[in-house]
């Protein structure tokens, strides 16, 4: 019988070469620990807004995690499924179009050309690839085309809504829903609202405020189209094109509604 | 203590200077500059964010060459000095194990912070040019001007160059018990992944209630959490207030974990047969 001393076998120095590290791993979870407050703030700060990794179910949590790991790189990513997007829309593949499309904008939630463009395709040209898949304009019935026109346009509405919940701060989603409610839903109202709201965000361009204030004139509610915009002039920056753009319209709108007044 | 420092220097001098003669080196560092430089004529395949895939791309561009030199150059320093006895040698002069890994870390940090810089440049370079261009045609269509902050993005290259500095920490703790350089080179990309991933499973396993779930997530503070470090976009194209003092605290803890890294493996590296 071979004595201890003899038995060359790994397993027995195992421990002692295992338990340096060991420690050595320990001491680093201690340090880890300690330095935790310094670093987890910054590390939650790289998550996109409204992302809340402690609330977000499971999938989210793993889609977007992998997503925020990429770092800079997912941008590129995203341009290159964009791309793609493209090239399946130029052969009206729905299918492919539509996940390489979801999946630019899942990669670059900062970039709203991805979203705006993908609701743009669902209520103006998915429906006339629908059209087209079912014999032509000539065979389908007006009242179905009518009905796909409707229910793309109401597919791009509950898409653009989850975004600007996600984004209120971007004009460009309501401007699109406003658009998309008028051309496809024919809801003038509704599609005055959504220019009211893309007016109203920090960023908002003069045309949805101008559009927002001829409905109402054109509407019967001149004196409120003046209020609004009124108010809208004053909350944007001294010299700017909206402001001069307001006020422009509201001179001779002042006149009519002091001629009614007289 | 002032010897000490001097002798460290030393070790960091040659180091850099033996790093700067790798071919590698110089192949890696002109590719992530050509990309950044390319940067500038790649973008008209990207839609209405310019500025963004600009950053994005030179950016890019130093975080996957800059994480790869940061394992293969410790790697291969190190373990070239073990393996042609320099080391021996080195060691046997009044030479503490310390002072040697501290040296290393050193003269590789030079290095790699003269790959964040030079990569920089040019990327912010790309940037600046282009920002005025947007801004000009911004104003003639009486629209709001696109915004970067530079003081944002210098920060960020601050951030990324302490990012690679505890990644080339992490690579020589892992040198410091490693047998072989195959090893070292696998153990120091694992540590890159699970650094960059440690926050998700810190998320994920956070949730999981029991003890199963909290031991998993103690055992990722064994890990730097590299993804603190990711605040480019944050710090480069704010939305709301860009969040600068979270950068600093990383910057410090950043700092710190170099510390604690080459602190550990020179402790461990002291008990090692070469």
């Amino acid at each position: 019988m071979a004595d201890a001393d003899d038995d060359i076998s790994p397993w027995r120095s195992l421990p002692a070469k295992v338990a340096p590290v060991a420690l050595a791993l320990a001491a680093l979870g201690v340090a880890g620990f300690a330095i935790a407050p310094l670093t987890d703030g910054a590390s939650r700060a790289t998550h996109p807004r409204n992302f809340d990794a402690a609330k977000a179910p499971p999938a989210e949590l793993g889609a977007e995690g992998f997503m925020i790991s990429l770092g800079g790189l997912r941008t590129l990513a995203a341009d290159a499924a964009w791309l793609r997007a493209n090239v399946m829309w130029e052969k009206t593949d729905r299918a492919a179009c539509t996940a390489y499309a979801r999946l630019a904008a899942v990669l670059s939630p900062e970039n709203a050309s991805f979203r705006e463009g993908y609701a743009n395709w669902m209520a103006f040209d998915f429906p006339h690839w629908s059209i087209a898949r079912l014999g032509g304009y000539a065979t389908v019935p007006q009242k179905v085309q009518d009905g796909l026109f409707r229910a793309e346009g109401l597919e791009a509405l509950k898409y653009l809504e989850v975004e600007m919940a996600r984004e209120p701060e971007q004009y460009r989603y309501p401007m699109l829903a406003s658009r998309i409610v008028l051309i496809r839903l024919k809801d003038a109202e509704r599609a005055a609202m959504f220019n009211r709201r893309a007016a109203e965000t920090p960023a908002g361009p003069w045309s949805p405020a101008l559009n927002y204030a001829n409905h109402l004139a054109n509407t019967g509610r001149l004196r409120e189209a003046v209020d609004w915009l009124g108010h809208y002039a004053g909350t944007r920056p001294e010299n700017s094109m909206s402001r001069a753009v307001a006020e422009e319209w509201l001179e001779p709108a002042r006149k009519e509604l002091k001629k009614r007044t007289e | 203590m002032k010897a000490s420092l001097s002798r460290t220097f030393l070790v960091a001098f040659n180091t850099a200077g033996e790093a700067a003669r790798q071919r590698y080196f110089l192949v890696l560092l002109a590719l992530a500059a050509a990309v950044a430089g390319l940067a500038s004529g790649l973008r008209e395949m990207t839609f209405g964010e310019d500025l963004k895939f600009i950053a994005d791309l030179g950016f890019g561009a130093l975080f996957f060459f800059g994480s790869l030199l940061a394992v293969v150059l410790p790697v291969h320093l190190f373990f070239s000095e073990l393996d042609n006895r320099t080391a021996l040698t080195l060691l046997a002069r009044p030479l503490r194990r310390g002072e040697f890994l501290a040296g290393k870390l050193l003269g590789v940090w030079t290095l790699l912070a003269a790959l964040v810089a030079i990569v920089s440049a040019v990327t912010l370079g790309m940037v600046a040019a282009r920002h005025a261009d947007l801004v000009v045609a911004a104003q003639a269509r009486h629209m709001p001007a696109p915004v970067f902050d530079y003081a944002g993005a210098a920060l960020f290259v601050a951030l990324q160059t302490v990012r690679l500095g505890v990644v080339a920490a992490l690579t020589l703790f892992t040198c410091s018990y490693a047998r072989t350089a195959l090893f070292a080179y696998g153990a120091g990309l694992g540590w890159l992944v699970a650094g960059q991933t440690a926050w998700l499973a810190r998320e994920w396993f956070g949730r999981t209630p029991g003890w199963g779930g909290k031991l998993v997530v103690a055992v990722t503070r064994v890990v730097p959490d590299l993804q603190a470090f990711n605040l480019g976009d944050a710090l480069m194209f704010p939305v709301r207030a860009a969040p600068h003092a979270e950068a600093w605290k990383a910057l410090g803890g950043g700092l710190v974990w170099i510390a604690v890294l080459i602190a550990v493996g020179a402790r461990l590296f002291r008990n090692r047969e070469i």
